[in-house]
């Protein structure tokens, strides 16, 4: 979990360019500042070629919080 | 920088777009700024991102305007006050397969597909015709890639009722006009698709969830394609292929496997791959690619390994030879000032990782490619896009026998009492024209290519040399000279914009090929014939430094003209009574 949680905090300061970001699992992605629907696109795109997962359309739509996409990202690996 | 080397680091580039543009921006200084409409079929911002930085690393700064999603086709059929407004230097047209607005259906007869295909290349072509009417700038038009898949399955690519079919016929359409269309250029999206690999370029989710044309990792891809075309197009193409001899040019080391013991040609497998990057360097040269060597060998060693029999590069291919134990980044600068060329111009290609970081690090300008050993060498130069060829002109193809000359008079001038002599020995004649259609290209070519002996640094499309052209308020030369060793073709370029009874010069270069040869003042005298024959009162120079033209710094006081002013960047403005001009002496006749 946390060898995740600095992996992702390392990619979501590069998508956002804003190396101040820090997160927590109860961080909702869309309420980060600068947060919008094309940095979500690099975001899960970047998430999927770090580790190597894939999803489908349903399950992008249900991420809402950092903790839920590390659960998801455990569930699949 | 090393992420937009082949091949692409696209990880970095879609994650760190933001500081590797700031990075960017912080360095160079010299930018040519363009603006660019993105028309696009599907979702544009990462492909507009992409193309940004792209762009910002061949020197370009682009200003962008984008259609809103899927509008295309409306934006340039009926207008856009925001487009307008915009006033684009390049369209780029960015569809897709998907864009295809109807396809033939399994009852369709052979005559009703036919009657589809028209209909949907009228709505492409129309849209086209449009824009060059309005806007008068190049357009680069995306092919169309495949479905990722196949209803009729093998039978799909044949049959008139398959799309696959569909498209490749469409395809075969949209190439007709652009053989036809000069600033017309098509973005083989086709190819990269394939090159990537169509199950993932078409992976449906990027599709459905976003409306991208393709997967997001391979938007790098076909941005830099589109970065390519571009930069040819305003003259940042590399020019020059300097190319180390041992372990690149054949296999061994001559210097100790003597030339009998080298492996070059088809008869050997080893041999084999040298041999056709020989050929594949051989045919980079017919298109106009300058090739020099610069290895690590003596001489006489080198010479030998070029006269191998089944190599087909030979020692004439080449503009320069440079085999010594001097660095090899001091080789390639030498090289740069016997053809008054830059080093930002040129590629270097060598099998030895030392030597490519070297003179990566000492000529950053210059390119490197991160080749490995032979077998990758063409992979890597051709997916580079170096060359990308926007234009075949005819000066292009007969590039080396005109460096050649041109290193022949100089060794011809050593032999004169001085230099007069030797220039009249050369017999020189100019032909001075019009911005004639036929050298348009040619002209624009040399506005964006021609940094030294370059007054103003004014980079011009094909479409504005023609406007210039076909106004009334310009005074257009070009000149050919033409000397007893060849035609060195068009090589200068002059351009005013009469304002009252006044001449303005927008535009004066020559290409450096021709220095010294007081060609200059043959076109000041034609310029001041015309102006007189205009009935103008005075015509007004412009020197704008850049850090390239001090050479030009004092041609307008060399050339008589008074100083009326100078600013702290060391612009200069200049002026001459028309009927004060003093006719100048020339070794070259008209």
């Amino acid at each position: 979990m946390d060898e995740k949680m600095k992996q992702l905090t390392e990619i979501f300061q590069d998508v956002f360019d804003n190396e101040g970001i820090t997160l927590t699992a109860d961080t909702k992605i869309k309420e980060i500042k600068g947060w919008d629907s094309f940095i979500h696109i690099s975001l899960m795109a970047a998430v999927q070629d770090e580790f190597g997962v894939a999803y489908n359309i349903e399950e992008i739509m249900k991420l809402k919080t950092v903790g839920e996409l590390i659960a998801s990202i455990e569930g699949k690996q | 920088m090393e992420c937009f080397a082949y091949p692409l680091d696209t990880k970095m580039l879609l994650r760190k777009k933001k500081s590797i543009k700031k990075e960017l921006l912080n360095n160079e200084k010299q930018w040519i700024c363009k603006k660019i409409a993105v028309l696009g079929g599907s979702t544009t911002n990462e492909v507009v991102d992409q193309l940004e930085i792209a762009l910002l690393n061949h020197g370009i700064k682009a200003e962008f305007y984008q259609s809103e999603y899927g509008l295309y086709w409306e934006d340039a059929m009926f207008g856009n006050e925001q487009l307008d407004a915009f006033g684009p230097d390049i369209i780029y047209i960015h569809t897709n397969w998907r864009n295809i607005t109807a396809f033939p259906e399994i009852h369709d007869t052979e005559d009703e597909v036919m009657q589809k295909l028209q209909e949907q290349y009228e709505r492409f072509g129309s849209m086209w015709k449009k824009l060059e009417e309005k806007f008068r700038c190049p357009i680069i038009q995306n092919n169309f890639d495949r479905p990722n898949y196949r209803l009729l399955g093998n039978r799909d690519i044949w049959d008139y009722r398959g799309r696959s079919n569909f498209i490749s016929r469409l395809n075969q359409k949209f190439y007709q006009y652009a053989q036809k269309n000069k600033s017309f250029y098509i973005n083989d999206i086709d190819y990269l698709a394939q090159d990537y690999g169509l199950s993932e370029w078409g992976a449906v989710i990027y599709w459905n969830m976003y409306k991208y044309a393709c997967c997001l990792n391979a938007i790098p891809y076909l941005a830099g394609s589109v970065a390519n075309i571009i930069k040819s197009i305003f003259g940042k193409n590399k020019k020059l292929l300097a190319l180390d001899l041992d372990n690149t040019l054949w296999g061994g080391v001559i210097g100790d496997d003597g030339p009998e013991g080298i492996k070059v040609g088809p008869d050997m497998i080893e041999g084999q791959p040298y041999y056709e990057f020989q050929q594949y360097s051989k045919n980079l040269q017919k298109i106009g690619v300058v090739l020099a060597v610069a290895s690590k060998n003596d001489q006489e060693n080198a010479l030998e390994g070029l006269r191998h029999p089944d190599g087909v590069l030979k020692e004439e291919d080449f503009v320069s030879i440079k085999a010594n134990w001097e660095p090899k980044n001091q080789n390639l600068k030498e090289i740069a000032e016997e053809l008054s060329v830059g080093t930002d111009s040129f590629v270097f290609v060598d099998d030895n990782p030392v030597e490519q970081d070297i003179v990566r690090t000492q000529l950053p300008e210059a390119a490197v490619p991160k080749v490995e050993s032979v077998e990758n060498f063409i992979e890597v130069l051709d997916h580079s896009g170096y060359f990308e060829v926007t234009s075949l002109s005819t000066e292009d193809l007969g590039k080396t026998a005109q460096y050649q000359a041109r290193a022949k008079a100089q060794s011809l001038q050593a032999s004169f009492e001085n230099y007069e002599d030797y220039l009249l020995s050369l017999e020189m004649k100019a032909e001075i024209t019009g911005f004639e259609p036929m050298y348009v290209q040619r002209i624009t070519q040399l506005t964006n290519k021609s940094n030294q002996f370059n007054l103003t640094t004014l980079r011009c499309s094909e479409d504005e040399i023609t406007k210039m052209q076909e106004s009334p308020n310009y005074i257009c030369l070009c000149g050919r000279l033409i000397d007893k060793f060849s035609d060195n073709g068009i090589v200068t370029v002059v351009a005013g914009e009469i304002q009252g009874d006044e001449l303005n010069i927008k535009l004066w270069l020559m290409s450096c090929r021709v220095l010294k040869r007081e060609l200059e003042e043959v076109m000041m005298n034609e310029l001041m014939k015309k102006a007189a024959e205009q009935k103008l009162s005075y015509v007004n120079g412009v020197y704008i430094p850049t850090a390239k033209n001090h050479m030009v710094e004092k041609f307008y006081g060399d050339m008589g003209f008074e100083l009326c002013s100078s600013d702290e960047n060391g612009e200069t403005h200049w002026k001459m009574k028309v009927d004060e001009y003093q006719h100048k002496k020339s070794a070259v006749s008209v």
